[in-house]
């Protein structure tokens, strides 16, 4: 076994055993508990009968056995109050077997952290949508966002994100109704884009604007675009019948609040924001592009990212870049 | 006595452990504590004179660092997806999940439950999006873990669909 001397296997194993409260069950094919040991009441498995089916003994096995697969890996599952176990069930040709260790301080583990990131997330959400409702504008740009209401020169990067599976007109069924997909779209995209710290800006035809670096973060606005638009790739990789072409630019830009109608809607103005435009009208399916001063900040993430010029742009134009996925 | 896997399933923070908690112990809590793997609760009921026990599974919700494991539904003979009503997204991921979960345990009954109906004035589902579940053929409940309203027909509609 892995070639380790005598000593270091016993002593593994002795750690394995001291910390984890190893326990195992024998089951044969038609349900029958076979042999137990170990730790067993630790998981509320006291009170075991031996050849007797197991179905009214040990509940968490319910449809479970016999194993369909070789073998099942399930990290964390409380069968008895205050433990979690690990459980690892194989199957050999007679009978199946299980194996519980404790999980229950590794589980905590992940509680902290995973309870961190929901609430954020959660939190995100209502942020984003007195925004967009309750809050008065004016109220919201000083209090949520980081710019000035009357208007002030700010570096921000702007996400374009276009849905290009809206084209087909079939009046038939509501589920290829262009409107019901780009309603779907946009419920996928938009929690994907406050996740990562963006706000979405408008929405022009097909295509959804966001802005990064209106909200304060501690990363830079570019990193938190390219992190959005490449989870909204994948998530349109998911879902079947949904592409979306991508594009980020960085930049200087005016950001204000300007009145429109009878209301005050955030307003960018600037290069960056045409050129995302622009760039967004001749954007294809299930592609990201990015402009030079994007590429510029990325780091580590430039490696993801190959030269690339698009059909109807002059020689003279500013480089760009496309995402390919490693 | 006949026992039946039910998994729970759905985004995060809809309110699947608050259903399973109000329906097994009837209790109710508004403090959020994210699960992390599966909490296995049993619940004995009997339906159309049928004693049955069902096994809950509770599993975590989908979001961004925990994919939900589809070995955990394996053997389910139901489930629930649980959508929040006042977050509309999660009824998209009920769709994403609704196809991964038939691609892993095939076709078996299930029902779409939309909690917190208690929140009505930050309801976000639509006449609308109750057609589309409709049109797919999906039978759906409202229902509010907090308040208990709906809660226990949820799963006895379930129940009668397994019988
Ligand atoms: N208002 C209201 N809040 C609920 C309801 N059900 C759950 N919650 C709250 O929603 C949050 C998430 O619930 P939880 O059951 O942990 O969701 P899970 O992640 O799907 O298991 C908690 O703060 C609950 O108190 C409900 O019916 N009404
Ligand atoms: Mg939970």
């Amino acid at each position: 076994m892995l070639n380790l001397p005598e000593p270091i296997v016993t002593f593994l194993c002795s750690i394995v055993v001291r910390d984890r409260f190893p326990a195992y069950l024998q089951i044969s094919k038609a349900g029958v508990l076979l042999a137990f040991g170990g730790a067993c009441d630790r998981y509320g498995l006291d009170h075991l009968h031996l050849h007797q089916s197991v179905d009214d003994q040990i509940f968490f096995l319910t449809g479970l056995l016999p194993l369909q697969e070789p073998a099942m890996h399930m990290p964390f599952l409380q069968i008895a109050e205050g433990v979690i176990a690990e459980i690892h069930m194989f199957a050999e040709p007679e009978d199946d077997w299980i194996i519980l260790c404790d999980a229950t301080l590794e589980n905590a583990k992940h509680v902290l952290i995973q309870q961190k990131v929901n609430d954020l997330s959660l939190l995100r959400r209502e942020q984003a949508k007195s925004l967009g409702h309750s809050m008065h504008p004016d109220v919201a740009a000083k209090t949520i966002l980081d710019i000035q209401p009357t208007g002030e020169q700010k570096s921000l990067a702007i996400l374009v994100a276009k849905c290009c599976s809206t084209a087909e007109l079939d009046a038939q069924t509501t589920q290829a109704n262009p409107l019901r997909k780009l309603d779907a779209y946009l419920s996928t995209v938009s929690p994907l884009i406050l996740d990562e710290g963006g706000i979405i800006h408008q929405n022009i035809g097909n295509s959804i604007v966001a802005v990064f670096g209106a909200l304060p973060s501690t990363r830079i606005a570019p990193k938190q675009a390219i992190a959005a638009s490449i989870r909204i790739l994948e998530a349109c990789e998911d879902q079947q019948h949904s592409q979306c072409a991508l594009v980020v630019t960085t930049g200087i830009v005016t950001v204000g609040l300007l009145q429109v109608g009878f209301g005050k809607t955030l307003t960018v103005i600037g290069e960056p924001m045409d050129l995302a435009v622009n760039l967004n009208k001749n954007s294809e399916a299930e592609t990201l592009i990015i402009d030079k001063p994007t590429f510029d900040q990325l780091d580590q993430m430039q490696r993801s990212f190959m030269p690339t010029s698009l059909s109807g742009r002059s020689a003279s134009a500013a480089p760009l870049y496309s995402y390919c996925k490693l | 006595m006949l026992q039946k896997k039910i998994c729970m399933v759905g985004a995060f923070a809809t309110g699947k452990t608050s259903l399973v908690a109000r329906y097994v112990q009837g209790i109710y809590s508004d403090k959020y504590q994210t699960t992390v793997g599966v909490k296995i609760d049993k619940k004995n009921i009997s339906v159309s004179g049928q004693d049955l026990n069902l096994i809950l599974w509770d599993i975590h919700g989908e979001d961004e660092f925990q994919k939900i494991r589809m070995s955990y539904l394996r053997g389910s003979a139901a489930y629930i997806l649980v959508v929040d009503g006042t977050r509309r997204d999660t009824l998209g991921t009920v769709f994403q999940l609704q196809s991964k979960v038939e691609d892993t345990i095939g076709k078996v009954p299930f029902i779409t439950m939309f909690n917190k109906y208690d929140l009505s004035q930050d309801w976000e589902i639509g006449e609308e999006d109750l057609e589309e579940l409709t049109q797919r053929q999906w039978l759906y409940c409202m229902g509010s873990a907090r308040t208990g309203l709906g809660v226990e027909e949820c799963f006895i509609k379930l129940a009668q669909m397994m019988l």
